[in-house]
């Protein structure tokens, strides 16, 4: 039985690869290296997985060309964010990776099912969606420190519609105490499930949001140099208002270095 | 370990240091002392005493000093209080005392005023001149109970020392309570009954307005017992004497 | 007598009307308004017009204050940064929208207003920006009544309508002046007294976007909260085309606060 190094992993958004992908990570507890396929300049799942498995290689897209040159002497995982089509996709050593796609529960055969080895049950996420009728919005925060209060208030309008229909929105988000957040919301019941009429239907489940505290040392001065985005995939996106917003969530200089001043003062 | 705590100085040089060297014959020690305001008056003086106050030359702690009424109305002369004029004043002695108060304390004296603290907050205790409301509440024995329960909760304070009156006394509400019913527009209506802790308001005596007698007040916070001190000094000097 | 109390209508003309109609329903003889008739809303200048042309007996508000002297709302009643910007761009526009006569009129009301043993301010006795909530401190909460001398306190400023009744008040206090042995120990007993919170018609913050307001039975000493349904798509649609922050558009649809919230019942506004 071949165990190949290379893992593609591919699916439907909020499905659940990257979760899947951390899963395997903590059972192997080697190091390996990542890399999302199609997230662009923003390595959001990227940082995410980086901060809570410190031994992981981010990789960029730059360093794909060594597939077909060198071996791989450590796990590679590929995650196909779901805007990349499967069959399209050409690399070398390709033929030989383990082909993993994480969909939602009990849905109907996917183009995904028939590129898949593998199938595998994720979150009762998006399933079937026509890419080209959705609005994806990134935006870079790096550098920026949220007032906490103002981001719950704004990801609170975000997620229940006040800037059109959210159907999967994530972020990394540095605050005033110094920590960095991430969170990620997925709207299960956005869509009509293309559930299989033989498969037990699940519930849906409300749209909800998952936070987690990211295992960084706090930031104690100045502006953050590491990673912070939002990623945004809805219809209908008001992506000025959405960003105007984020814009008054953020603290200025004289703001953060008060907050650094108290922080650095109480940990003493 | 007690703390001593003062008001009402009034710019009264001798009585201040009366009351220290009363302090000094106490065989327990005084680890904090606490001038509630009302330090200076209308008199030359109050700037001799501020001297004092700002430089002690003494053993004792250095005094923690907050801001009083008289403290509030030389900054509204200097256009930094919490009203544009200082009517309380005009209201209380005349117009004319503008000019005196202003003749009588310099500006070297504002700055430092300025600085003051409004009171503290030290344990669960309230140490303030007034009130949390304002300088010029002052409270007395007659206070209505609801009133006094009301000064105390803003700061969530057990015991509220004041020198606003003048007076000394202790005004212990022992215990109460109270039922609530509130009906909004959604839900079921919500009763609660509450119940009121111990708390207290003591009046911490003035030290330099009755010439030849000062009160203060010596309070040790490990066994929360108030004790209220009298002290009698000298005659002459521009003092009558006063027997009693 | 049935009195009427409305309070925060906040420039919303549409719900005004629709509670003066509801007022009208249910008879009542008299209109008391507690004030922040402007700020938020798309028709301030409207909405005095109305009160004035009415001759509601209405008291100054937080906002009302703060539009004359051109100050921003209290700090302490912004949760987070992005409130406080809402907040002072709402302000800015109220400014440059309000008519020089409203502007006046505002100046001139008064902070409270007295009927029988009814008391009607916006915030608190002590201040515009004070909030009575509902879960402050009872004993608190009734010496705000009985600083009033009234046995009924309205109030606005938190847009949620309640009623609160305190009763079986009672306080032990023994009291020792300093110059005698004597201490003196008295039972205190409170009267019944209550607050009555008017709601909002303008701004509402229980999760819908009808208007609310109270109606006083003065026969009865019943209190009934009012909940009115109205065109809020109107008023929506009015603040987005005339250039106030198109958010409160959709937090008046949700029955959201636009910026403000009365928060920690324990805080006392200084202001």
């Amino acid at each position: 039985m071949r165990s190949p190094l290379l893992t593609l992993v591919a699916g439907p958004p909020g499905s659940g690869k990257t979760t899947w992908i951390a899963q395997q990570l903590k059972a192997a507890g080697k190091s390996a290296a990542y890399l999302n396929l199609g997230a662009g300049t923003m390595p959001l799942d990227g940082t995410y997985l980086a901060a809570e498995f410190p031994g992981l290689s981010l990789w960029d897209e730059a360093d794909l060309i060594s597939l077909g040159s060198a071996e791989l002497t450590q796990p590679l995982y590929l995650e196909l964010a779901f805007q990349v089509d499967p069959f399209a996709l050409s690399l070398p050593g390709m033929s030989a990776a383990r082909r993993v796609a994480v969909v939602p529960l009990g849905a109907m055969q996917t183009e995904w099912h028939d590129w898949a080895e593998e199938v595998v049950a994720g979150a009762a996420g998006l399933p079937m969606v026509e890419t080209q009728s959705f609005d994806l919005w990134r935006s870079p925060l790096t550098g920026q420190v949220l007032d906490p209060a103002s981001l719950d208030t704004f990801w609170f309008e975000l997620t229940h519609g006040a800037y059109g229909a959210i159907l999967r929105a994530k972020g990394i988000f540095d605050v005033a105490d110094g920590r960095a957040f991430h969170f990620s919301f997925v709207n299960h019941a956005a869509v009509t499930p293309a559930i299989s009429p033989d498969s037990p239907s699940p519930p849906a489940e409300p749209p909800k949001t998952d936070y987690t505290e990211l295992n960084l040392p706090r930031w104690l001065e100045g502006r953050p140099t590491r990673f912070s985005g939002i990623e945004v995939l809805g219809i209908g996106l008001d992506q000025s208002a959405i960003a105007q917003t984020l814009k008054d969530c953020c603290l200025d200089d004289r703001a953060i270095a008060y907050y650094q001043q108290q922080l650095r003062a109480s940990l003493d | 370990m007690l703390w001593a705590i003062l008001s009402g100085i009034e710019g009264n040089l001798p009585a201040y240091d009366a009351v220290l060297a009363d302090l000094r014959r106490l065989r327990q020690p005084v680890e904090a002392l606490y001038v509630l305001g009302d330090v200076i008056a209308p008199t030359v003086e109050s700037v001799a005493l501020v001297e004092r106050l700002r430089s002690p030359q003494h053993p004792h702690p250095q005094p923690q000093v907050c801001q009083g009424w008289w403290e509030e109305q030389l900054l509204c002369l200097y256009g930094l209080g919490r009203t544009a004029e200082p009517t309380e004043l005009i209201e209380r002695y005349g117009a004319a005392m503008v000019k005196t108060l202003w003749e009588a304390v310099p500006r070297s004296v504002v700055e430092w005023v300025r600085s003051l603290d409004f009171g503290f907050f030290e344990l669960d205790c309230l140490l303030i001149h007034g009130s949390s409301v304002s300088v010029s509440d002052e409270l007395t024995p007659d206070t209505p109970p609801v009133q006094m329960l009301d000064r105390l909760m803003r700061m969530d304070a057990n015991l509220l020392f004041c020198g606003r009156s003048g007076l000394t006394f202790q005004y212990a509400l022992q215990q109460g309570s109270i039922t609530s019913t509130v009906v909004a527009l959604d839900g079921p209506a919500e009763r609660h009954t509450v119940t009121v802790r111990p708390r207290q308001v003591v009046g911490v005596g003035n030290v330099g307005r009755i010439p030849g007698q000062a009160t203060y007040t010596l309070y040790n916070p490990y066994s929360n017992i108030v004790e209220f001190k009298t002290v009698r000094y000298g005659s002459g000097r521009g003092f009558q004497s006063r027997t009693t | 007598m049935k009195l009427a109390v409305i309070s925060c209508i906040h420039g919303n003309y549409e719900a005004l009307n629709a509670v003066l109609s509801d007022i009208d329903q249910q008879k009542a003889d008299q209109i008391y308004c507690l004030g922040d008739l402007v700020g938020y809303g798309p028709h301030p200048n409207a909405v005095v017009e109305m009160i004035r042309s009415l001759d509601i007996p209405t008291c100054q508000g937080c906002w009302d204050e703060d539009i004359v002297e051109g100050l921003n709302s209290c700090e302490c009643s912004y949760p987070s940064v992005l409130a406080e910007k809402r907040g002072r761009l709402a302000h800015e526009w109220t400014q440059q929208t309000l008519h020089p006569e409203v502007r006046e009129y505002l100046a001139q009301l008064p902070l409270s207003l007295r009927y029988e043993t009814l008391c009607f301010v916006h915030g608190s006795p002590h201040s515009q920006h004070e909030y009575l909530l509902p879960e402050m401190d009872a004993f608190v909460a009734l010496e705000r009544v009985l600083a009033t001398g009234a046995d009924v306190l309205f109030c606005g400023h938190t847009h949620l309508p309640y009623v609160r009744q305190l009763e079986s008040g009672q306080l032990q206090i023994r009291v020792q002046s300093g110059d005698t042995d004597s201490a003196k120990t008295t039972e205190f007993t409170a009267p019944l007294r209550r607050i009555v919170n008017a709601g909002s018609v303008g701004e509402p913050r229980h999760g819908r976007p009808n208007a609310t307001y109270v109606i006083y039975d003065t026969d009865t000493a019943q209190v009934t909260l009012r909940e009115v349904e109205y065109d809020y798509r109107k008023t929506c649609a009015d603040i987005v085309a005339k250039g106030l922050p198109p958010i409160f558009a959709w937090r008046l649809a949700h029955g959201l606060e636009f910026a403000e919230r009365a928060d920690d019942p324990t805080h006392v506004c200084e202001r």
